[in-house]
């Protein structure tokens, strides 16, 4: 009697959990290499939230696009893990607002990129031979960093090196055509560019480097 | 005998000061219902709504919000081009809301019949024409339980969409440029969109009596500071690191282009639809900017949460309040005044009357969400001060 009421009771729990679970159906994908449970993504496919999705090794922004069949809501599930986006109390009390063209908004980007790296510029800076500067912020491969400086009566743009959140600035930066501009105080506006929706979004101006001459080495 | 005069002085002054106090108190709860009722903002609607906002963020007791009873339909990619003209002479082409799609969208709701209610906030202004304009308006015109939008200053391009139309308008003004005020019944005494969903799904209305407006036998409010409970902060809400769930849905990319494997009757069971240009069609408010839709369908909550309702406990606490801010101001008396200790005298040095006020603003809105109107109680007890200090330099001159 007791063994029959354990497996009954084990038998409720299972259906319970069945209960509980959440199906989707897949509505799209924009990558047929995508595994659900070991087999190859397929839209009209049903899968649960137990079922494991292998994402393809090297293929950035694979997306699947299902249904909650119990909520009867759409949603995405995304090769690249995010992170939520909570303010702190000072983002509450106050805001930056942008009066440049550059500031549109792009949909899909961390908007949390920008504002981050805005605070890890300070205002003036010594370049002697490379300079690396920390941001903690690591750039998506659609985003790059693009430093702008007038020499001359040109203006000049150029995207920075970024590796693992180090931003470098060398003297590449003054290089055109493998000829080398000899600037002295130069003033460096950051932007980030998407080249994804070929946009760019503000960061910081008014960077102030000081080039010390090669020959003062 | 002088002790006597002066008994009789002191209550003559108490009983004047009494109904002087009552009176006013009296006379800002009403004049606070009758200009609350125009379309007109107060400049602080916009700031209260705001305070409070960022005091419930700060304490983390806010966060995006749609009811699974709402289904937010987003037209801003379904475009279409068609012919434009300006006093009859072509001159070139303008960008609307795809009516082929819409007309698709439209003919499988009525075949389903299973919504609770379409809402669809897209303007059939006139002289803009397609070829789908036809099939559509008689789409509308004969389906149950939907409104389209209209405006006060603008005409339809159908007369006969008129009956399934309702307002989709606010007013601003000089001072106050931003949405914080919605009127239900507006021109004419017409309703607007929240208004006829309301009274179309809940079977009641505002009617107008005199000066005074009614709604199920009760007295209520035609316009309300409006709270947007309902926001959608971001396209997606993030489950977990690697799940998005819509916060809507795409007319074309969505909704109809998965209608043989998620059939468009399925996703309208039961709902509300909301059918507008959320990326566009936005309004300053005290969020920043909110699609035009979002603000109707909060509209629409309000109403269904009675928040139009006259709220006769809150106007006794009202009345007391205003009762005893009133007295003092009669009696010339402050608050730190009459504090024995400096250190409580210091404290309520600070107390001034719009201080009280927004205190009083604050627990209302916390406890009920009702958001009550500052800027006509300070605006008369500034004039009462004004018109007395008038009269007594005045009195005094004549000495």
């Amino acid at each position: 009697m007791k063994i029959h009421s354990l497996i009954l009771l084990i038998f409720t729990f299972f259906n319970f959990s069945i209960l509980l679970a959440d199906d989707y159906k897949v509505l799209f994908t924009n990558s047929n290499d995508v595994l659900i449970d070991g087999k190859k993504v397929q839209v009209g496919a049903t899968f649960n939230d137990k079922s494991v999705i292998t994402w393809t090794k090297g293929v950035e922004r694979q997306a699947i696009k299902a249904v909650n069949t119990k909520t009867n809501k759409m949603c995405l599930f995304v090769s690249q893990s995010m992170e939520k986006n909570s303010l702190t109390a000072l983002e509450i009390l106050t805001a930056n607002k942008h009066l440049s063209t550059h500031a549109a908004y792009q949909e899909g980007m961390d908007i949390s990129i920008p504002i981050k790296l805005r605070k890890s510029f300070e205002e003036n800076y010594e370049l002697l031979d490379t300079l690396i500067i920390d941001t903690n912020v690591k750039l998506p491969s659609s985003l790059s960093l693009i430093a702008t400086y007038t020499y001359g009566d040109a203006r000049i743009s150029k995207p920075l090196k970024t590796d693992n959140g180090q931003i470098v600035i060398d003297r590449k930066l003054f290089s055109i055509d493998g000829k080398a501009l000899q600037p002295r105080d130069v003033t460096l506006t950051f932007d980030l560019y998407n080249k994804d929706i070929d946009m760019y979004t503000f960061i910081k101006g008014d960077v102030q480097l000081m080039v010390i001459p090669e020959t003062a080495k | 005998m002088t002790k006597f005069t002066f008994l009789l002085s002191l209550r003559r002054h108490f009983t004047i000061k009494l109904c002087g106090a009552i009176l006013l108190s009296i006379g800002i709860i009403a004049a606070s219902y009758f200009i609350g009722n125009s379309d007109i903002p107060m400049p602080d609607e916009m700031k209260v709504l705001r305070t409070f906002d960022r005091f419930m963020k700060f304490s983390g007791q806010y966060e995006d919000n749609l009811p699974d009873s709402i289904l937010l339909v987003n037209v801003c990619y379904d475009k279409q081009l068609v012919d434009y003209s300006v006093h009859d002479i072509p001159v070139g082409q303008f960008v609307i809301t795809d009516r082929e799609k819409l007309l698709q969208f439209l003919t499988a709701a009525y075949e389903a019949d299973n919504y609770r209610y379409i809402m669809m906030d897209v303007f059939f202004e006139h002289n803009i024409e397609s070829p789908q304009d036809s099939a559509l308006f008689a789409t509308i015109r004969k389906m149950n339980r939907i409104v389209i939008a209209n405006h006060v200053d603008s005409h339809l391009s159908d007369t006969l969409l008129k009956k399934k139309s309702a307002y989709a308008d606010y007013t601003v003004s000089w001072k106050v440029t931003k949405f914080a005020h919605f009127q239900f019944l507006r021109e004419g005494n017409e309703p607007t969109m929240p208004l006829r969903i309301y009274e179309d799904l809940a079977g009641k209305t505002i009617k107008k009596w005199g000066p005074f407006y009614f709604s199920d036998g009760r007295l209520c409010k035609n316009a309300i500071t409006l709270n947007l409970p309902i926001r959608v902060e971001d396209d997606y809400s993030l489950e977990t690191p690697n799940i998005l769930e819509k916060r809507y849905e795409f007319l074309g990319a969505d909704i109809l282009a998965h209608d043989s494997i998620y059939p468009i009757s399925m996703q309208l069971e039961d709902k509300i639809v909301i059918i507008g240009d959320f990326m566009t069609d936005v309004h300053d408010t005290y969020l920043g900017p909110q699609p035009g839709s979002l603000i109707c369908i909060n509209a629409y909550h309000a109403l269904q949460q009675g928040d139009h309702y006259f709220h006769w406990g809150w106007a006794i606490v009202q009345f007391i309040i205003y009762f005893i801010i009133g007295y003092f101001l009669m009696s010339r008396l402050t608050f730190a005044r009459m504090m024995p200790n400096i250190f409580l005298r210091m404290l309520f040095f600070i107390f001034s009357v719009p201080s009280i006020l927004l205190v009083v603003a604050l627990i209302a809105y916390v406890t009920t969400g009702y958001v009550y109107n500052m800027y006509i109680p300070t605006f008369l007890y500034w004039l009462y001060q004004f018109i007395y200090n008038t009269y007594r330099k005045a009195k005094m001159n004549a000495k």
